[in-house]
C-alpha cells in the first residue's frame, strides 16, 4: 500500500510540471467538429478550424470585412454578373502542390454537387445553373465557373449579388483537391495526412471526443506565411464550461470563449472576463397560422408586456443587449461605417410597455386577458435559458392577465415540433453567417425553411427580393429598412436581445481575433515573451 | 442479443429529429441529398435488414456525428481510455472496499467501523459530479498537481479513477461488512480458531473467502459499467472515452453509434457476468456450472 501510495505521489509531481509549451496557444473549441470538409460542415466548430487552415479568394479581416486572401484583386462586369479574381504568384497547398483557379472552381462545384450532401448547397445558387446543375439537370461544364489559367477565375452569377466578397471567404467557398477528395470523400478530413489545407495552418492531429484536441501548425506554404507569428493552436475540446474554466485558471488554457453562464457575470465584474458582441439574435416567434396568435394586434401586445432590460440585466446578464430590433448592432448600414441599428433606430422600447399592450389586447377583443385562450410558450432545456420563459410567463399574467403554459423539449425534439409548426409561441434565434441584414431578415420570407410561424407578408417578401439583387448599396439598405419596419408592426417573432460572448484571454497571448459570427481566427496572434 | 438490437433499433428512430435537424433549417430537397448519401431514406425495415448484415460482419458502420470515422473506430478509440481509468478504478476500489469492510466488521459498533461506514455513507449518497467538481477544485485549482481538461495519459487517469472508484468502494465496504459479520459467527470459523490457527489466518483464509462471494456477484455489472465509462466523470475530468458517446450519440441522433455502443456495452455485459458466474462456482462449491 505505502509503496502504491508514494508512485501515485511521484505521478503526481511529475503532472505538476507539465505545462503549456510556450510556442503554441491553447484554446477551448469546445466542441468535437461534425466535419471539416468545408464543403459538408455547417456548425461553427468546424468553420473555425476550416478559417484556420484554409483560406478562400477573400478572407477575413480583424475587423470582420472581406480582404484580399488568395485573390490579390478582381474586376466586376458592368452588370455585376461577372466576376473574374486574380490569383496572387506561386500560391500552395500545405504539401508543397501549385494551388491553382481550377482547385477553386473545384470547391465551389463540390458545394453545389447534390452528391457532396452539403446543407449549405443553396448557398452557391446565385452562380450561373448551380441550381440546375444541383438538381441535375445541366453537367459541371454548364455552371458559371470557369479558370481560364492557373491564376484566374472567373464566376459568372445568376442574377447581381450584393454580398459577392463576403461569400467569397465564407468556409463554404474554399478551394479543394479532387485528386484527395475522391480517394475518400467521406473521410479526407477526417485524417491529418489527408486533410491538405492552403491557409495559415495546416492540420496536425486530431483526436475525438472530450479531452480530445485538434492539433493546427503553421503552414510554411502560406502565401502569409511571414506574418504568422505562432507555431501551433491547439483546439482543446472541453466541453464542460467549469472544466474549460477550472484549465483556463490553471494556466492551461490561453483562451476560451464558452464561460460557463452563470459564472460569466462574475468574471465580467472582476475583469476576469471581456463581454464582446456577436451577431446572435434571441426571440421567440409566433404561430401566425394559428388563434389567437393569427393576430398582430396580439403579438404586438405580447412584445409590448415583456420588459427586455430585466431580462438582460437581472436574468441573462453577461452584458447582453436588450433588442430594440430585429436587425443586432456593429451591421453595416448605408456606408461602412454606419450601423445598420443606428440608422434604424429604436423600432421597440426596451422597456415594457403595458399600457399599450393592453390597448392592443382589449382591441383584439381580450379585454384585461378575459376570453383569452390558454396558449403554450415552448422551449428547449438544453439551451441553458431555462429561467428566461418563466420570466416571460410571468410578464405576461401580470401586464396581461393571460395564462402561458411552459413546455420544455429535448433539443432535436424541440426543434423537430418548431419546423412542423406544432406550437403557439416557441424559442427561437439566429447567429449571423455574415454582417449583413439580410442574413437574419431573409428567414422571415414566405417559404423560407426558417419561417417557422410561416410569417407571410407580400410587401416583406417583394422589399427583400428587391435587396436580394439591387447593387445600389444606399437603395438596398434602405429597402431591409423597410422590411424591418414591417417585420416589427406585424411581429411574426418578438425580439429579446442581442447575445455577447463572455471571452477569457490569457495575459501572455495577443492578437487573437473573435469576430462577431464567433470564428476565432489565430493567423494574427502572438505570444508575449 | 437480437432483442436488444431490435429494441434499440425501433426505438431510438421513433424519436423524433435526426442525424441533420439543426437550429438553422436545411431545405427539404436539400436534407433528401444528405440522407440519401447516408442511406437514410431507405425504408426502416430495409435499413434494419441492412445493419443486422452489417453487425454479423462486426461493422457497426460509419458514424453520422463525426464524418469519415466508423463507429468500431471510436470504439477503438475509447474504449482503451476508459479501460484504463474503469480498471485502475476498479482495482483502488477493491483495495479500498475490502480493508475498509473487514475492519469495519471486526472493530463492530467502535471507532473504525462508525468512521468507515460514515465515509462509505458518503460515497454512496455524494453524486460524483460533486466529488470531482471539489477534486478539481482541490487538486487542479488549489494544489495545481493535476490537470483537467486535457487527455495526457495515465498521469491525467488518477483524479476521474479515484472520483469512479469512491461508490464501488463504498459500495464493497457494505458488502463485506455483512459478508464478514455473517461468517464470523458461523461454526468453521469457531472451528478455525479451535484449532489455534492464528487471527489473520483465520480472517483473511476462511473468513474472508466466503465474506466476499456477494462482492463478486456485485463486481461482473460493476466491471461492465465502470470501464466503458460515465458521462459525468469524462465531461468534467476531459476524458476522451467511450461513456460521453452513450449519451451524446442520443442527443446528436448518432444512430449507428447509439447502436455500436449499445451492442458493446450488452457484449461486454453478458461477458462479464458469464466470468462472475465461472468465479462464483470456485468461490463457492454450492454453486455448479452446467
Amino acid at each position: 500500500m505505502r509503496r502504491i501510495i508514494s508512485a501515485m505521489l511521484i505521478i503526481l509531481w511529475a503532472v505538476s510540471f507539465s505545462y503549456a509549451d510556450d510556442e503554441e496557444i491553447i484554446y477551448n473549441l469546445g466542441i468535437d467538429p461534425q466535419t471539416i470538409d468545408p464543403a459538408v460542415n455547417f456548425a461553427l466548430d468546424g468553420a473555425t478550424v476550416d478559417l484556420n487552415i484554409f483560406e478562400g479568394l477573400l478572407r477575413t479581416n480583424f475587423n470582420n470585412r472581406p480582404e484580399p486572401g488568395c485573390a490579390e484583386s478582381w474586376d466586376v462586369s458592368p452588370d455585376g454578373l461577372k466576376w473574374t479574381f486574380h490569383l496572387r504568384e506561386n500560391l500552395k497547398w500545405s504539401d508543397g502542390v501549385p494551388l491553382t483557379a481550377s482547385h477553386f472552381r473545384d470547391g465551389i462545384l463540390r458545394l453545389v454537387d447534390s452528391h457532396t450532401g452539403s446543407a449549405y448547397a443553396t448557398l452557391g445558387f446565385f452562380i450561373r445553373n448551380a441550381e440546375s446543375f444541383y438538381n441535375g439537370k445541366v453537367q459541371s461544364a454548364d455552371v458559371g465557373l470557369y479558370a481560364p489559367d492557373d491564376r484566374t477565375l472567373v464566376i459568372e452569377l445568376e442574377h447581381v449579388n450584393p454580398l459577392m466578397l463576403y461569400f467569397m471567404a465564407q468556409p463554404q467557398f474554399l478551394p479543394a483537391r479532387m485528386d484527395i477528395v475522391n480517394e475518400n470523400p467521406r473521410g479526407w478530413a477526417a485524417h491529418p495526412e489527408t486533410t491538405i489545407s492552403n491557409g495559415p495552418f495546416k492540420l496536425e492531429s486530431w483526436r475525438h471526443g472530450p479531452g480530445g484536441e485538434i492539433s493546427i501548425v503553421k503552414n510554411p506554404y502560406y502565401w502569409d506565411s511571414d506574418s504568422v507569428k505562432i507555431d501551433r493552436v491547439r483546439m482543446v475540446l472541453i466541453g464542460d464550461g467549469n472544466t474549460s474554466l477550472a484549465a483556463f485558471k490553471a494556466g492551461r488554457v490561453d483562451y476560451m470563449t464558452s464561460v460557463p453562464s452563470l459564472m460569466a457575470p462574475i468574471l465580467l465584474k472582476r475583469g476576469e472576463a471581456v463581454s464582446e458582441p456577436t451577431y446572435t439574435a434571441y426571440f421567440y416567434e409566433f404561430n401566425t397560422t394559428r388563434k389567437p396568435f393569427d393576430d398582430a394586434r396580439v403579438r404586438r401586445a405580447f412584445t409590448l408586456a415583456i420588459d427586455r432590460k430585466i431580462i438582460t440585466d437581472k436574468i441573462v446578464l453577461g452584458g447582453n443587449l436588450p433588442a430594440s430590433g430585429m436587425i443586432c448592432p456593429n451591421i453595416p448600414g448605408r456606408t461602412d461605417s454606419e450601423d445598420f441599428r443606428t440608422e434604424g433606430g429604436e423600432l421597440i422600447p426596451v422597456s415594457a410597455n403595458v399600457e399599450e399592450a393592453r390597448r392592443l389586447m382589449a382591441e383584439a377583443g381580450y379585454p384585461n386577458g378575459e376570453g383569452f385562450p390558454e396558449v403554450t410558450y415552448k422551449y428547449s432545456s438544453s439551451s441553458g435559458k431555462k429561467l428566461i420563459p418563466e420570466v416571460l410567463q410571468g410578464m405576461w399574467k401580470t401586464a396581461l392577465g393571460v395564462k402561458v403554459n411552459l413546455a420544455n423539449e429535448e433539443w432535436k425534439v424541440f426543434l423537430t415540433t418548431r419546423r412542423n409548426g406544432d406550437f403557439d409561441m416557441a424559442e427561437s434565434g439566429w447567429a449571423m453567417d455574415y454582417p449583413d441584414a439580410s442574413n437574419l431578415l431573409e428567414t422571415f420570407m414566405s417559404g423560407s425553411q426558417n419561417n417557422s410561424g410561416k410569417y407571410s407578408s407580400p410587401v416583406f417578401d417583394s422589399l427583400m427580393k428587391k435587396a436580394q439583387t439591387e447593387s445600389d448599396r444606399v437603395k438596398r439598405i434602405n429597402y431591409m429598412h423597410e422590411a424591418e419596419k414591417i417585420l416589427i408592426d406585424d411581429m411574426p417573432a418578438a425580439p429579446l436581445y442581442f447575445y455577447s460572448a463572455a471571452v477569457m484571454k490569457s495575459p501572455r497571448v495577443k492578437g487573437i481575433y473573435h469576430s462577431p459570427t464567433g470564428i476565432v481566427y489565430f493567423r494574427g496572434a502572438e505570444i508575449l515573451k | 442479443m437480437f432483442i436488444v438490437i431490435t429494441i434499440t433499433f425501433f426505438m431510438m428512430r421513433a424519436i423524433p429529429g435526426g442525424p441533420f435537424t439543426d437550429a438553422k433549417a436545411i431545405p427539404e430537397f436539400v436534407m433528401q441529398k444528405m440522407n440519401e448519401r447516408y442511406g437514410l431514406n431507405d425504408s426502416l425495415l430495409t435499413q434494419y435488414g441492412k445493419y443486422l448484415l452489417n453487425v454479423l460482419r462486426l461493422d457497426l458502420g460509419p458514424s453520422y456525428r463525426y464524418e469519415g470515422m466508423s463507429v468500431n473506430e471510436i470504439i477503438a478509440d475509447s474504449f482503451p481510455v476508459s479501460f484504463a481509468v474503469g480498471g485502475l478504478a476498479l482495482i483502488l476500489s477493491l483495495m479500498i472496499g475490502i480493508p475498509a469492510g473487514v475492519i469495519s466488521a471486526l472493530k463492530r459498533g467502535r471507532w473504525p467501523d462508525h468512521l468507515a461506514m460514515i465515509i462509505a455513507t458518503l460515497g454512496i449518497t455524494i453524486p460524483g459530479f460533486v466529488i470531482a467538481a471539489l477534486m478539481v477544485y482541490i487538486f487542479a485549482l488549489q494544489l495545481g498537481w493535476v490537470t483537467v481538461g486535457f487527455w495526457e495519459g495515465l498521469n491525467t487517469a488518477i483524479l476521474p479513477a479515484v472520483t469512479l472508484a469512491l461508490y464501488p468502494a463504498a459500495f464493497i465496504s457494505r458488502l463485506v461488512r455483512s459478508g464478514m459479520l455473517e461468517v464470523l459467527s458461523q461454526d468453521y470459523i469457531r472451528t478455525a480458531r479451535a484449532k489455534g490457527l492464528s487471527e489473520g489466518t483465520v480472517i483473511y483464509l476462511h473468513a474472508l473467502k466466503n465474506a466476499v462471494i456477494p462482492v463478486i456477484t456485485y463486481l461482473g455489472p460493476l466491471m461492465a459499467g465502470i470501464v466503458t465509462g460515465s458521462f459525468v466523470i469524462e465531461q468534467v475530468y476531459g476524458v476522451p472515452g467511450l461513456g460521453t458517446f452513450f449519451v451524446t450519440s442520443i442527443n446528436n441522433r448518432d444512430y449507428t453509434t447509439i447502436m455500436g455502443v449499445t451492442i458493446f456495452y450488452s457484449a461486454l455485459l453478458v461477458a462479464f457476468n458469464t466470468v462472475t458466474d465461472v468465479c462464483l462456482s470456485f468461490a463457492d462449491p454450492r454453486i455448479k456450472l452446467r
